[in-house]
């Protein structure tokens, strides 16, 4: 992790993007005060990390842990309500999450969907200011899912602070307000969901062309870089519609057109790489 | 910032979750009230009449049994800490308002309610056999024992703490034959060399047995068993403390 600055106000709903080992669980547990900066400085809710959860004001659903045995749902999120200073009631919790109706099931006798929804749970009995959910969806079924981030955005409406980690540009997408992009332990974009979106969407057109030079492929517009292996030309765009156009006007001869959205992984490194262009 | 006040009442419904969690856990239970109880019959079997040193046979190990069943029981209950460790709770616990005074303190209270029912059961079963003690001398042992068993219920939690439930089983089995051999349960250490019973007086075990035994032989507890029972537990805790901060990182 280097040079992470970030400043999230209350209310706002964050979305960590990045591939795996990007620095998004690291990131969440400095947010947490699970781990101390070796360098540089951590302010929640206006003070540390630690007094902060220990006032209860954070709620978090962590990437890893299993549920207590040998109780119930509805005693688990009991107990840990018991926990915090002014814990919402554990019926309101267990609405909230969508899991009423498993409230007298055993932990251990739930499927990873319904764990997730446990775990939800009782990141929110806390009754937190700040909701820290660091991958929450893993092993969410669609209608889980759905219920979830139902749930999530009642609390942001309601004012609750919310940070989710992600690796889905989609997710991200389509419930945050704003993108933290990370790769590498790196923020490398940062910014409302939409300018962030364009950035993370470049794609990727490929086509057969024999005899074609890179250098000009590169000048076409819409095209940020070109690049050719045998017949095979890949073109990484910022806009591939106009690229694909200016592409057969002026190689007629170009063919098996595909367009392809690049992943995430692949757009990070694009990033990186045109970062490192311009300095 | 100032941090909210916490209830009382929060408090005292975290510990009957606790305590009915480790209840619920029948064959734990049940295990630690029942193994001291049938070592009592075998060692006390067809011999209850003989004894040893001062003490009849029956006296000699109710109270020892009892009081190597409650070490065993206060630390087995370390097991459930490595168990929950394993299942990363400690991390999440990190992120509420409990602070380690009040996870130390509901951890041993759930230890104690584990080894009474065992000290109950063997005091039940040598009276039955006819150990005859007056009210002031059970109270005192009883006392005595209960306070004894603080160094063993923060060594279950520091060991709960730093092993993972794997681990657990074999540190166990070693305490339990370290408590027995140097804590005087089988046979009285004084039938120990010198320098075995100069090893023996510094530890717990052997005081918690004597305490044990001090109600009945009529020896007061020395101020040095005090001492020695009061360095282990405050080392104990403070190694606890640590173990504690440390089990909440990430694995």
């Amino acid at each position: 992790m280097r040079g992470i600055s970030l400043d999230i106000p209350t209310g706002q709903t964050v979305a960590l993007l990045g591939p795996n080992g990007a620095g998004k669980s690291t990131t969440i547990d400095l947010l947490l005060g699970l781990a101390t900066p070796d360098a540089g400085t951590v302010t929640l809710c206006g003070t540390t990390p630690v007094r902060a959860t220990r006032a209860g004001l954070v709620g978090a659903m962590l990437q890893t842990g299993d549920l207590l045995r040998q109780l119930t749902v509805y005693e688990l999120v009991d107990l840990a309500g018991t926990l915090y200073p002014a814990p919402r009631p554990t019926r309101e919790a267990l609405d909230l999450a969508g899991i009423a109706h498993l409230a007298g099931r055993k932990t251990h006798k739930l499927s990873g969907g319904q764990t997730q929804g446990v775990r939800f749970a009782t990141a929110i009995v806390s009754n937190p200011a700040l909701l820290v959910l660091d991958e929450p969806t893993v092993a969410m079924d669609v209608e889980v899912r759905r219920a979830f981030w139902q749930s999530v955005r009642a609390l942001a409406a309601a004012g609750t602070t919310v940070v989710f980690a992600t690796h889905y540009l989609d997710e991200a997408d389509a419930h945050a307000d704003r993108i933290v992009l990370m790769a590498d332990g790196r923020i490398v974009a940062d910014g409302a969901t939409t300018e962030i979106k364009a950035v993370a969407g470049t794609r990727q057109v490929r086509a057969t062309l024999p005899g074609a030079s890179a250098a000009e492929l590169g000048a076409l517009p819409g095209v940020d870089e070109a690049s050719i292996r045998g017949d095979a030309v890949t073109l990484t765009c910022h806009d591939s519609d106009a690229a694909a156009r200016a592409l057969f006007a002026r190689y007629p001869a170009a063919r098996d057109l595909d367009i392809a959205g690049i992943s995430l992984e692949q757009a990070f490194l694009h990033l990186t790489d045109q970062e490192s262009a311009a300095s | 910032m100032t941090d909210r006040p916490r209830t009382g009442m929060a408090y005292r419904r975290y510990l009957r979750h606790e305590i009915r969690r480790t209840f619920r856990n029948r064959k734990f239970f049940l295990f630690s009230l029942a193994i001291p109880l049938v070592l009592y019959y075998v060692m006390t079997a067809g011999h209850t009449d003989d004894r040893i040193g001062t003490l009849h046979l029956a006296a000699y190990y109710m109270v020892s049994l009892a009081v190597w069943g409650a070490v065993t029981g206060v630390v087995a209950a370390g097991s459930r800490i490595s168990a929950e460790r394993d299942a990363g709770w400690n991390r999440q616990l990190r992120l509420t308002a409990l602070r380690p005074f009040g996870y130390f303190t509901t951890k041993t209270v759930t230890a104690y309610l584990v080894a009474i029912p065992t000290l109950v059961a063997l005091y039940a079963a040598g009276a039955a056999d006819g150990v005859t003690m007056d009210a002031a001398h059970w109270a005192t042992m009883i006392g005595w024992v209960l306070l004894g068993l603080l160094p063993f219920a923060a060594l279950g939690i520091v060991l709960g703490l730093i092993l993972n439930a794997e681990a657990m089983g074999p540190a166990l089995v070693g305490v339990m034959v370290v408590v027995g051999l140097l804590g005087g349960i089988w046979t009285p250490v004084e039938s120990y060399p010198a320098w075995l019973q100069a090893l023996c007086h510094a530890l717990p075990s052997y005081w918690i047995t004597h305490a044990g035994q001090s109600a009945l032989t009529g020896q007061a507890m020395s101020a040095q068993g005090g001492l020695v029972l009061a360095a282990w537990t405050g080392g104990i805790v403070v190694a606890g403390a640590h173990a504690y901060r440390r089990s909440t990182r990430r694995s």
